[in-house]
This record gives structure tokens, sequence and C-alpha cells, in this order.
């Protein structure tokens, strides 16, 4: 039963060297950090993909949305706050969809 | 603060199997709040299975597994010392923070692993069979740390939950 007394030392060695342990494999490059973006930097993803991904009149049809999104961003960030939110959390700026006019 | 559990065994396996189900009771929470801390659940799971696995309440429902009286105290050491280690370990291969809910279960922890030394010390190695401050002082100690412990993630999680709850009818509802 002696590796139980090693154990006890191995677990009192991590225990005490914690935040050392925390700082050598949390910090290294690649490791997985909690996402915290804010809407804006969803927009400009969004407007950067439809620049890249799509030509002529798709990439019109993908823009024009999000440039109006963009627009309504402004109009709402411009009076208040920006919180910083999850991804996963629906934004408080969030623009309304917009209505379908003939 | 003083009870003699010899003169009670029963009350001992009483307050084991609550000991146990508050645990259950823990993991639950946890897992309902992983989202908002995935440290406390990591330490709610491992916990967890420390605590029923190595419970000797529920081998008295198994007549076959005797607990082993040579290495009784040892075992809970090594049980305690791997689910500190394994907390750990887990945290790092998951790659989260430890919360301080965590480090915090983890000093208690270890000072359950420090009174079941003393009293292997005591009892199997020195072969003391008269009553001392140490037996009136284990007891409790054991026991309100396993509790404590077992209700800090409750109300933690529990208090999370509550919080989002309200978050999410002030923005929503």
């Amino acid at each position: 039963m002696t590796f139980v007394y090693y154990m006890l030392v191995i677990a009192i060695l991590l225990l005490v060297n914690i935040k050392r342990i925390e700082k050598i494999f949390l910090q290294y490059k690649g490791a997985k950090k909690p996402v915290e973006v804010n809407h804006a930097h969803n927009i400009a993803m969004d407007l950067g993909r439809a620049l890249i991904d799509k030509e002529g009149v798709e990439q019109y049809n993908a823009v024009k949305p999000k440039l109006e999104q963009a627009k309504r961003y402004y109009l709402n960030a411009n009076n208040q706050n920006v919180d910083r939110i999850i991804r996963t959390e629906e934004s408080q700026l969030e623009p309304v969809k917009l209505k379908v006019v003939s | 603060m003083f009870y003699n559990l010899l003169s009670h065994p029963e009350l001992g396996t009483y307050i084991s199997l609550f000991i146990t189900a508050s645990f259950v009771v823990a993991f639950v929470f946890a897992y309902k709040n992983w989202r908002n801390s995935p440290s406390v659940f990591i330490t709610s799971a491992v916990l967890f299975v420390n605590f029923v696995l190595a419970n000797n309440a529920l081998y008295d429902f198994i007549e076959s597994a005797a607990p082993d009286y040579e290495n009784y105290y040892l075992n809970w050491v090594g049980y305690n010392a791997l689910s500190i280690i394994a907390v750990i370990v887990t945290h790092i291969f998951v790659r989260t923070k430890h919360h301080k809910l965590t480090i915090t279960a983890m000093y208690m922890l270890l000072i359950n692993v420090i009174m079941y030394l003393a009293m292997h010390i005591d009892i199997i190695l020195r072969g003391n069979r008269e009553s001392w401050l140490l037996w009136e002082l284990y007891t409790p100690i054991v026991n309100m740390t396993e509790i404590g412990l077992a209700f800090m993630i409750i109300f933690y999680s529990g208090y999370c939950l509550y919080r989002n709850k309200q978050g999410t009818q002030k923005e929503f509802g």
C-alpha cells in the first residue's frame, strides 16, 4: 500500500502548484479559451465571408442585409454601451428582422 | 461537539447514505449548470464517483464485500488523493481554468485525507485502542467537511441557475 503515500505526495504537489500548472498547460498558443465576441464581430465575419465566398449578384444579396445590420448596430450602439456577450447568447442589440415591403 | 458513533452504529450508516445522496443532488445541479462553470461540473462528477465507490455504507447491503480492516482508513486516503489528482488532470485535458470552488473543495478533501492518515497511524500502525482527542475530532470534522463540500456545490449551482433564470425573464419574459 506504499503507492497510496506516493499518490498523496503527488496530490499535494499538484494542489500546491495548481497555478503554475495552469500557466504551463493553459496559456500556450492554441489553448481553448472561452469565446467571447460581440455582435459587431459577427457582422464583420459574415461580411468578410460573403465578400470572399460569393460573387456578383449573390454577393450583393449577401452583403446588403449585413450592411443594414451594421447600420442598425451603429444606431443602437451610439446611444448605449456595448456589452461583451458570449457567442451562443442573443444580443440585446440584435436588430429586428426587416419587414418585407412589396 | 461530540457524538459517539460506536454506541449508535446505524447513525454512521445513515450519515454516510445522506452524504452520498447529497453528492448525487450536487452532481445533478452541477450538470444543469455545466455551461456556466464546467470546472465545478468536473469536480462534482469526480467527487460523485469517489463518494459512491468509497462508501462503506453501500457495502453493508452486499454481504460478500466486507471492508478491509487492515487498510480501512488507508483506502479512503487513496480514494481522496486519487480524486484530487483526477480533478486536476481532467482540468488539464479539458483545458479549463480551476474555479475557486474547485480549489476550495480540493483543500477540504486534503483536510479529510490528513484526518484519515492520522487515524491510520494511530489505530493501525500504533495499535492504539483508547479514545482520545483525535478520535473525538475525527467524526465531526470528516462528516462536516463532506456535507459542506456537497452543499457548497449545490448552493453555488442553484444560485447560478436561479440568477440565469431571472436574467432571461428580464430580457425575454
